[in-house]
This record gives C-alpha cells, structure tokens and sequence, in this order.
C-alpha cells in the first residue's frame, strides 16, 4: 500500500484554519465529508471515535507528525486525509512541540491488516524529513498530489 | 597456553570480560486482535526507551528499531504473526522478558 492508494486527493486540507487539536480533526473529518466519501450523520460519531483514540494517547509521533485515526461501520474502504497547519497546532506530543502535518485515516472495522499497511505507507514517505518539509511547503492541491505520486513518497 | 597470545580459544574470554554486553531475543506472537496497530507500539517504543540495550524487532527479514515509532509503524503485525524481539546491552535479559510480555499479554482494545 502507498499514499496514493488511500489518501482522497479532494479532502487534503493544504492550509488548516483551526486553532485546537478538536478543531483541526473537524475540520479534516468535514473535508472527507464535502469530499463525498462519508455521510453527514456519520461525522460527528467519526470525530469523536478519533478523539476518543486520542484520550488513549497522543499519536503526534516526532518531526511534527501526527496520525490521528479511527474505525467506524460506515467505511468500506480505508481513507485517509492529509492536512497542513503552517503556524502547528498543539497534539498533546509528548515533547510539547506543535504538529504541522496531520494525517488522518478513517478504517472499517473489520480490517486491520490495512490500517496496519496504511500506516507502514506513512511511516515510509514521513520518516523522510525533507519530504515532510515539501508537504509543509506544497501550498497547493496540485503540489501535493505531485508529492504523493512521486518516487519520494515510497520512502 | 599464554594469556597474551591471540588465539581462537583466547576470544570468549576476552568477549565474556567486555564489560556484561549480553545479548537476548525472544520470538513472540502478535495476541491483539487488532494487530500490532499504533498503540501497543506507542507502548512498546515507551518501555524498550527505559532499557539501555538496544532493542530491535526483526520483521520480515529487516531489524526494526524497537525505541522508535517510525520504525514500528512499519511492523504490520497481524494476530498470530510472530515477531522477534532482540536486545544487546547490559540490560538485555530483563528487557526481551518485559517487552515479550508487552506484547504476549496484549489482548487489545477496539480502537
């Protein structure tokens, strides 16, 4: 599995607007939602199974990345989302540093296997750092697509 | 035969008296039903970073460092997929004993 396989090109956010952790993963939720892969009556359940996953602990990792992710009955599919905050918004990390690239993967529940691959694909692209700092700086839809068709994002 | 000469059978020696660098691993199943998903590794990365040895997983055929969460997200570890965990440091023992029994004890949550 790679980025492209699962990220919904029309829901990445390239400049987020929102000031809180809550805020941020509303706004991505409803990103997926004007995408048209989830329904309006699934949102808020969505958006409180990913803070609800975050109360367990943070999944801010390092490098200002974080992987906010949850299940809900409504997928069939996995999806995912990759959202920008340019001044970083606070992830509860464990070193306290804002996050500034944010992806978001929204799982069936019955299929681990692929939210496991899933995040070995972001492992592979954002272990990278300078590809991070390209994601930070895309600034465009179109940039970004070009970032997750490219070699680099295979890590 | 004398101490100071280099021979084959003086090596084990001089390895056993390098200062307790042990090495253990132990080979353990993935039990949570979810598989090896990012928190039991947020918790593995947490307790192998308390050891001063270093720890590694082998995970199809690659060593994978135990202490970082970027290199765990690469483990994708279902039920009953078997991993195995080294470690090499003075700690080594006591470390595979607590993070085989991280994972073999981790029944798993839904989320």
């Amino acid at each position: 599995m790679r980025l492209s396989d699962f990220i919904v090109r029309e829901a990445v956010v390239t400049s987020l607007s929102a000031k809180t952790k809550e805020g941020v993963i509303r706004e991505m939720v409803n990103s997926l939602l004007n995408s048209g892969r989830i329904q309006p009556c699934d949102v808020d359940e969505i958006v409180r199974a990913i803070l609800k996953r975050e109360m367990l602990g943070s999944t801010a990792i390092s490098r200002g990345v974080a992987i906010p992710h949850a299940k809900h009955g409504s997928i069939k599919r996995l999806i995912g989302t990759i959202g920008v905050h340019a001044s970083g918004v606070g992830f509860d990390s464990k070193d306290g540093s804002p996050v500034h690239v944010i992806v978001m993967i929204v799982s069936p529940e019955d299929r681990p296997g692929d939210h496991l691959r899933a995040l070995d694909s972001v492992s592979r692209a954002l272990r990278n750092e300078p590809f991070v700092g390209k994601i930070r700086s895309a600034g465009t839809l179109e940039n970004m697509n070009q970032l997750i068709d490219s070699p680099e994002s295979l890590g | 035969m004398s101490p100071t000469q280099e021979t084959p059978q003086d090596l084990p020696t001089e390895v056993a008296q390098s200062d307790r660098v042990l090495k253990a691993f132990k080979l353990v199943s993935i039990v949570n039903p979810q598989g090896f998903h990012m928190r039991p590794k947020a918790a593995f990365a947490e307790s192998a970073g308390r050891f001063q040895s270093e720890v590694t997983i082998l995970w199809e055929g690659r060593m994978i460092n135990g202490k970082s969460m970027w290199d765990l997200m690469l483990v994708a570890a279902l039920p009953g997929n078997e991993i195995r965990i080294d470690a090499l440091g003075p700690d080594a023992e006591e470390a595979v004993t607590a993070l085989a029994e991280l994972i073999e004890t981790d029944t798993g949550d839904t989320i």
